[in-house]
């Protein structure tokens, strides 16, 4: 997917005025300030939002001043791995409370390295990482994660 | 000064006693090893390590801890080189010269920059705490909440204006990270931008702001490599050219160690500001001296050298207005603080005058725990270096999952993965319209510094806005920051003049 980079520079700098607009008028629903000389909890991000406007709208008038000049395309966007990436990252928040760390690691990690070496290394691979994340983040960390089948703690 | 020198003897016994020794060993492999994971930094690492102290005197306490703090502010740095996921928000500065020179395969030369400037700047620090505490500490004194809004300021300034494609995209992406850092609560009346949302009802974790917007890009690119290039030679992170540091390089790059070292020691005396500002006023001030600041960026040995100094020099620094006056400048030092008064020492004035050896062995126990981190890094710089030689396509799946795993582990919470996925797919957006990403994580980090400051400044003064923009000290660094965002536009014109001047004459020369 490739995109002018005037055009991508617009429709971002637009969005995120919108954004901005919507912040902005939802700061006047914050709590007043109840301690004199405090400003209110809507003074601070007023005042970056207000910069951050001015900034945007400069964005997007040098966006529509590129348009005339010669303009590269933005680099082709790879769309798949994109997918891939954040497929992982929200598989892995819904498989560990549904399923514990040991599935989510390894639904995570078989299917990758699959795509990368041969089966017996993806196989290795993936129960050496969940090894290793399971001594460091759950044994010698103390992370409290959900553990359908390994021990919480390990005693000697 | 006087108290060093009649404690000086006892305090070195203290320190070369083997079983300190073998702590201070202990904590700096500790310390390493937490400061690389993501999300866990010198505060949580001192702050896992606290029950452990309850057997331990309050000198190989205290020695324990700094061996930690100094070596997790240098583990941060090694994932920072080496895939681009700095360990905590002082090693985001490193990322910018020390990523690209590990991609060009010199990954054990820039884990050797992050090493000497660490333990040089860590050994310079405690000497200028031994010889100017007291000023320091008085220095200190003058900079009230105010003067700190000042500094935030500045920083913001320096954020702005040197990163990124242009200032126009620096600033709005510090103005990013200031916006996110204001979703929680706001202190003192009630949350902002939660939109009832259980998961940012305390905020955004520093964690994930820093691993979506540093490390998710990244991940991305790994995600998209491929076995061979597009060119068909298969790439290593590990070049045949990778030397490490020679005693010349050192000679060269002192006075950058240096100046790291002051500023440093400087901005770690000030409570507030932290390593994250001291890191990027070192590499902004090691730019501003280079006579090609144009290099900066693509893999520079100043550019690894003047933060990680920094970083690392901030310890004794730290260290003036915790144990002179009894204010922590930081989170991990409040942890340090804290273990002392359960051992019955109270910081503050008459800790000098009437601790003992203590204060001596401190520091003493400093440079010889960043004497043991040089041999501990030294050595590991080359196991860590390995992680170079992993084709990148094969990396990217663990990579990944450390992030992944990382992030759960802060909280326990998977809806904060659901907030780093969203934030790193804003991340990679902005990365591919030429935004840089580190001011945003940096106006994250020093967002609360600069609100919480600026409104204590105006609680303080009644809500009048001139008398806390009127102190003389105030105005100097908002006046230097003014110029440096001034400056910073006036630049931007300039090129952007220059660029249309040439295109002109080519198009004139062309017809």
């Amino acid at each position: 997917m490739g995109v002018r980079q005037w055009k991508a520079d617009l429709a971002t700098a637009l969005a995120l005025l919108a954004g901005e607009i919507f912040l902005f008028v939802s700061t006047f629903s914050f709590a007043r300030s109840a301690i004199r000389g405090y400003p209110g909890a809507a003074f601070f991000p007023r005042i970056i939002l207000s910069v951050l406007i001015v900034l945007t709208v400069a964005l997007a008038i040098k966006a529509l001043v590129a348009r005339r000049a010669a303009d590269p395309e933005v680099t082709s966007f790879p769309v798949p791995d994109f997918a891939i990436t954040l497929g992982a990252g929200l598989g892995f928040a819904v498989l560990i409370d549904a399923f514990g760390l040991e599935v989510a690691v390894l639904a995570i990690m078989l299917p990758l390295l699959f795509a990368r070496v041969v089966a017996w290394k993806a196989v290795a691979g993936s129960l050496a990482t969940l090894a290793a994340v399971y001594v460091v983040f759950v044994l010698f960390l103390g992370v409290s994660a959900p553990l359908a089948v390994l021990p919480q703690y390990v005693t000697f | 000064m006087e108290t060093f020198v009649t404690h000086f003897w006892p305090a070195l016994a203290i320190v070369l006693d083997p079983w300190n020794l073998f702590i201070i060993f202990l904590g700096v492999v500790f310390g390493i090893v937490v400061g690389v994971l993501p999300g866990f930094g010198p505060a949580q690492a001192l702050a896992l390590m606290f029950p452990f102290t309850f057997a331990m005197s309050p000198e190989t306490a205290v020695i324990f801890f700094l061996s930690i703090y100094s070596a997790a502010e240098y583990g941060g740095s090694i994932p920072a080189i080496l895939i681009r996921m700095p360990g905590g928000a002082a090693a985001a500065i490193t990322v910018l010269d020390g990523y690209p020179m590990a991609r060009s395969g010199r990954a054990n030369r820039a884990l050797q920059l992050s090493l000497y400037g660490g333990v040089i700047g860590g050994i310079v620090s405690s000497l200028i705490f031994i010889l100017s505490a007291t000023g320091l500490a008085w220095v200190g004194l003058q900079f009230g909440p105010g003067e700190l809004f000042a500094v935030g300021v500045f920083g913001l300034s320096l954020i702005g204006s040197f990163f990124g494609r242009s200032v126009v995209r620096g600033f709005t992406a510090a103005a990013i990270g200031l916006l996110l850092a204001t979703v929680g609560s706001s202190g003192f009346a009630g949350l902002r931008f939660t939109f009832g949302l259980p998961a940012l009802s305390e905020g955004i974790p520093t964690v994930i702001v820093i691993t979506a917007f540093l490390a998710m890009p990244e991940v991305f690119q790994l995600m998209v490599a491929r076995a061979r290039d597009e060119d068909g030679i298969e790439k290593s992170l590990l070049g045949k050219d990778d030397r490490g540091l020679s005693l010349r390089d050192l000679r060269r790059l002192m006075p950058t160690i240096m100046r790291g070292s002051l500023i440093g020691t400087a901005i770690g005396s000030l409570p507030g500001p932290g390593a994250a500002v001291a890191s990027l006023v070192a590499y902004n001030e090691e730019k501003r001296w280079s006579k090609h600041p144009e290099l900066f960026g693509t893999g520079l040995d100043e550019g690894i050298a003047a933060p990680e100094t920094a970083n690392n020099a901030i310890v004794a620094g730290a260290l003036v207005p915790s144990l002179a006056l009894g204010i922590p400048s930081s989170a991990a030092i409040a942890v340090l603080v804290g273990m002392l008064i359960t051992k019955g020492v109270v910081p503050g004035p008459m800790l000098f005058a009437e601790g003992g050896p203590l204060v001596a062995a401190i520091f003493l126990g400093l440079i010889a725990c960043n004497i043991v981190m040089l041999a501990v890094g030294l050595g590991g710089a080359r196991i860590f270096a390995l992680v170079a030689r992993i084709p990148r396509h094969i990396l990217a799946p663990f990579v990944l999952l450390n992030m992944l795993v990382g992030v759960y582990a802060y909280q326990n919470y998977s809806d904060h993965i659901v907030l780093l996925v969203v934030l790193g797919a804003f991340a990679c957006w902005l990365e591919r319209l030429g935004f840089s990403v580190v001011p945003v994580v940096l106006g994250f980090v020093m967002g609360p510094i600069v609100e919480q400051n600026l409104v204590r400044a105006l609680a303080i003064n009644g809500g009048d806005v001139g008398a806390v923009l009127g102190q003389p000290i105030t105005l100097g660094i908002l006046a230097v920051a003014g110029l440096t965002a001034f400056f910073g536009f006036r630049r931007e014109l300039r090129s952007a003049r220059q660029a249309e001047r040439a295109v002109a004459s080519v198009s004139l020369s062309a017809s």
